[in-house]
């Protein structure tokens, strides 16, 4: 079931209705539960089946972890091994095994060699590499925390012995298909109590999620045709300024989509009583590509900043092992963003700039560790204000450049782009091919613009709608008008959550 | 929560009446091409058993002439109107109607044996005749679940039209209308006028063993059954098909045709190698035949079904 479609929305409806008509924790959890498989099975109802069992498979592992005796022994560990083997191998087999395959055929035929390896053609189950997150991380937790209880330094234990609240954790329906990916820290204490409705979270919530309607339908879908007729066909046929524009275009597309897909997450479950993780924060006003990684899919990030980059070391041991841990966790990201060597390059080129820009930031310059309050983009203003501006763009232009990598259909067509823009850019005749996209810059060239001083004029709030000043007519007036023009614009052919083939 | 459900229904209603004004904007057009369902029921409900019922998307509307089945002494009843009905859909408008004595021949466009509903084409026989919702349920879920899928989508376009209405009060020139269907039920309007020769539609087919034909074949065997069980008998036939296409997609056809004969208990009037057209035998990009060559080609069919059914 997608988000964009009458059938969400109804089911929406049915859901929140049953959900506040029933009292008790258990109760709510269960409306919860039964609606996210119903959620869930609308692709496939086999999906069920591997969420349920993998859910099962880590509760168990967790109610060992937590009924063992000797803290961080070696049993504990073989736990946690297990659980990570069975998430990664899941992973592995459905994502990552025709990938290695092919990649193992095609380094086996370089040295002449003609393997016969076996195939599988499974359907990639949608969501599986944000689940599999969520559960993976569920045992690590309950592991730390065995380890913390072991050292004397005992923290409030993130195991539960209710399986009905686990599996609502796991499947919940709004985060389950494209995250956020939430830790269980976080949002199971909230499924652990009783949700009484709070009106001022529910009217946000209906706000945001009207916000990402119009940013999912309005833009991102309409960019993505553009995009499409320039890099669909996976050969290089456009100039380099035309591909220069997809490009950029692109950038925006994948923004307003998955931040589209987070902001409706995050306001449905807001109309539930649940409050989920920020998953964007204005990442195209970042200064730096550090900065601009810990305002982009905040929830991935500090995913592999806590499980990967800071058990490899993190800053801690060297610089030779800060560079390894940090290559090492971002073309890991990389993969995980898809079976494809343009992934991997895409991840080890952001692992590469990130590492760079905190070698050259000046020491003065502040790096924040955390997103908050604080972290809210400073107005542009006098000679400082031209230069955060300046830094702004090249941050953008050089993000732009590694979405190449990410939106290429594979590595040849990536190359072939980036030298037509470098060769093409003194030529007149190139840029006038632009031409042949006027309609298409003339209409949406304004949108763009319009969503860009929009997110820096509200950048202080959480999103854009959350105009709690303005007059209730004057709400509504916007409201209705941005529904009605979303409906309008609104795609035959619309493309699903880029998010979704991860 | 009382507040906030109030305030939630204030809003919905503004948009419904907001909603009241786009469709008045934007009436249904009584001579739309979709319209004709109301037609097709009509006259399938209507006349006198035994009737030789053709089941199918537009290519049946276009390409079969119902006059070659009129000395069969069965009356025709041509329900091809849209391939974006699904298959499902278009059995179930059929399936309740079955008499003993009935004849059906049904010829799907070749893709349904592997896709379902598409586009705005469900929403669209449901606005002009609501009572198809019947046969959407009795398509099963799925389909119930496609319409509602689209809804959005569907009220978009209409949105799109009531700004076409306002902007410009002109309707386009075009024989794609309810009033070119005959009395059968069948496209009649282009039987006398030049071929456009347009460049087809043509995109390569998937290979078959990447295409699932189950649910079509499940719905053609439950079908054949309802069939038998109301004393009427059924036919497979092909959707017309451009030469050059056939040749390159013979395996996909192949794999159909073993499936049928495996699976399903109708027996086929034509075979895939007899539905090879040339490119100038079509009206337009469809799977449309011309008028001379519907007639032909439905000469040949009336003439198998003949020594089918013994007349």
């Amino acid at each position: 079931m997608t988000f964009t479609t009458l059938t969400f929305l109804l089911f929406l409806a049915v859901v929140f209705t049953g959900y506040w008509g029933v009292r008790g924790r258990a109760r709510q959890n269960l409306v919860l539960l039964v609606a996210s498989y119903v959620f869930y099975g609308w692709w496939d109802v086999r999906f069920c089946g591997l969420i349920l069992a993998s859910s099962l498979v880590d509760f168990a592992i967790a109610r060992a972890l937590v009924r063992g005796r000797d803290g961080a022994g070696a049993r504990q560990r073989a736990l946690v091994g297990l659980s990570c083997a069975l998430n990664l191998g899941l992973l592995g087999l459905f994502k990552y095994y025709g990938f290695f395959v092919d990649s193992f055929a095609a380094a086996l035929g370089s040295l002449g060699l003609a393997p016969s390896l076996p195939s599988l053609h499974l359907v990639l189950p949608v969501g599986i590499s944000f689940y599999t997150f969520q559960t993976l991380a569920y045992t690590i937790d309950v592991y730390r925390d065995q380890v913390a209880a072991r050292s004397g330094a005992a923290r409030p234990g993130v195991a539960t012995d209710s399986l009905l609240d686990y599996l609502t954790y796991v499947a919940l329906f709004p985060q389950l298909v494209a995250g956020p990916i939430e830790r269980a820290r976080r949002l199971l204490p909230q499924l652990q109590r009783e949700r009484s409705f709070d009106e001022a979270q529910a009217r946000d919530g209906a706000k945001l999620m009207l916000w990402g309607f119009a940013k999912k339908i309005i833009l991102a879908d309409h960019l993505g045709e553009f995009v499409e007729q320039v890099y669909g066909a996976g050969v290089v046929h456009a100039s380099g300024p035309v591909l220069a524009v997809a490009t950029i275009c692109f950038a925006f597309q994948i923004y307003c989509d998955f931040s589209a897909y987070s902001d409706i997450a995050i306001g449905c479950a807001k109309l539930l009583g649940l409050s989920l993780v920020r998953n964007f924060a204005y990442p195209y006003f970042s200064q730096s590509v550090d900065e601009f990684w810990r305002r982009w899919h905040i929830s991935l990030s500090t995913w592999f900043r806590d499980y990967v980059y800071v058990p490899l070391g993190g800053s801690r041991h060297g610089p030779a092992r800060l560079w390894l841990a940090l290559m090492l966790t971002f073309t890991l990201s990389g993969l995980w963003h898809g079976a494809s060597w343009t992934f991997v390059i895409w991840g080890a080129v952001n692992g590469l700039l990130v590492g760079l820009a905190a070698r050259v930031r000046p020491a003065s310059t502040p790096s924040a560790t955390r997103l908050g309050a604080s972290d809210i983009p400073a107005p542009l203003r006098g000679l400082a204000g031209l230069r955060a501006l300046a830094r702004m763009l090249a941050t953008f232009g050089l993000i732009c450049l590694t979405w190449v990598l990410f939106r290429a259909v594979d590595l040849p067509q990536a190359m072939g782009i980036f030298r037509r823009i470098l060769l093409d850019i003194p030529r007149a005749d190139a840029w006038r091919e632009l031409v042949h996209h006027r309609e298409f810059l003339s209409a949406f060239g304004p949108l763009l613009i319009t969503l860009v001083i929009v997110e820096w004029l509200t950048r202080d709030c959480e999103h854009p709608l959350a105009l709690t000043r303005w007059p209730r007519p004057l709400r509504w007036a916007l409201y209705t008008g941005l529904g009605w023009f979303t409906i309008y614009l609104m795609p035959d052919d619309p493309g699903a959550f880029i998010y979704f083939q991860f | 929560m009382r507040r906030f459900v109030t305030h939630a229904l204030i809003f919905a209603l503004v948009q419904a009446l907001i909603l009241v004004v786009v469709w008045r904007t934007c009436p249904d057009d009584p001579n739309h091409y979709m319209a004709a369902t109301v037609d097709k029921h009509a006259r399938l409900r209507a006349v006198a058993t035994p009737r030789v019922i053709f089941v199918g998307g537009s290519s049946v509307g276009f390409s079969v002439d119902s006059r070659a089945f009129a000395p069969l002494g069965l009356e025709p009843v041509n329900m091809g109107l849209n391939d974006g009905l699904g298959l499902p859909f278009m059995l179930a408008e059929v399936a309740g109607q079955l008499r003993a004595g009935d004849v059906v021949i049904v010829a799907p466009e070749t893709h349904l044996y592997w896709t379902g509903s598409q586009d705005d084409a469900l929403w669209a026989v449901v606005q002009q005749r609501p009572a198809n919702l019947a046969c959407l349920a009795a398509a099963g879920p799925r389909e119930l679940a496609d319409l509602s899928d689209q809804g959005l989508h569907f009220l978009a376009r209409k949105l799109r039209c009531a700004a076409h209405q306002i902007a410009t009060d002109r309707p386009l020139p075009t024989i794609y209308t309810r009033s070119s269907f005959d009395e059968y039920g069948d496209f009649a309007a282009h039987r006398d006028v030049a071929p456009k020769l347009e460049q087809a539609i043509d995109q390569p087919w998937p290979a078959p063993e990447s295409l699932s034909f189950d649910r079509a074949i499940a719905a053609l065997a439950q079908f054949a059954d309802q069939c038998e069980r109301a004393g009427a008998r059924c036919f497979i036939a092909w959707c017309p098909t451009r030469r050059h296409e056939l040749e390159r997609e013979m395996a996909v056809f192949a794999a159909i045709e073993a499936r049928l004969r495996a699976d399903v208990n109708m027996p086929m009037l034509e075979h895939p190698g007899e539905i090879g057209f040339a490119s100038t035998d079509f009206f337009d990009r469809g799977p449309h035949l011309s008028g001379e060559a519907a007639a032909a080609r439905s000469a040949r069919l009336a003439a198998a079904l003949a020594t089918a059914i013994g007349r």
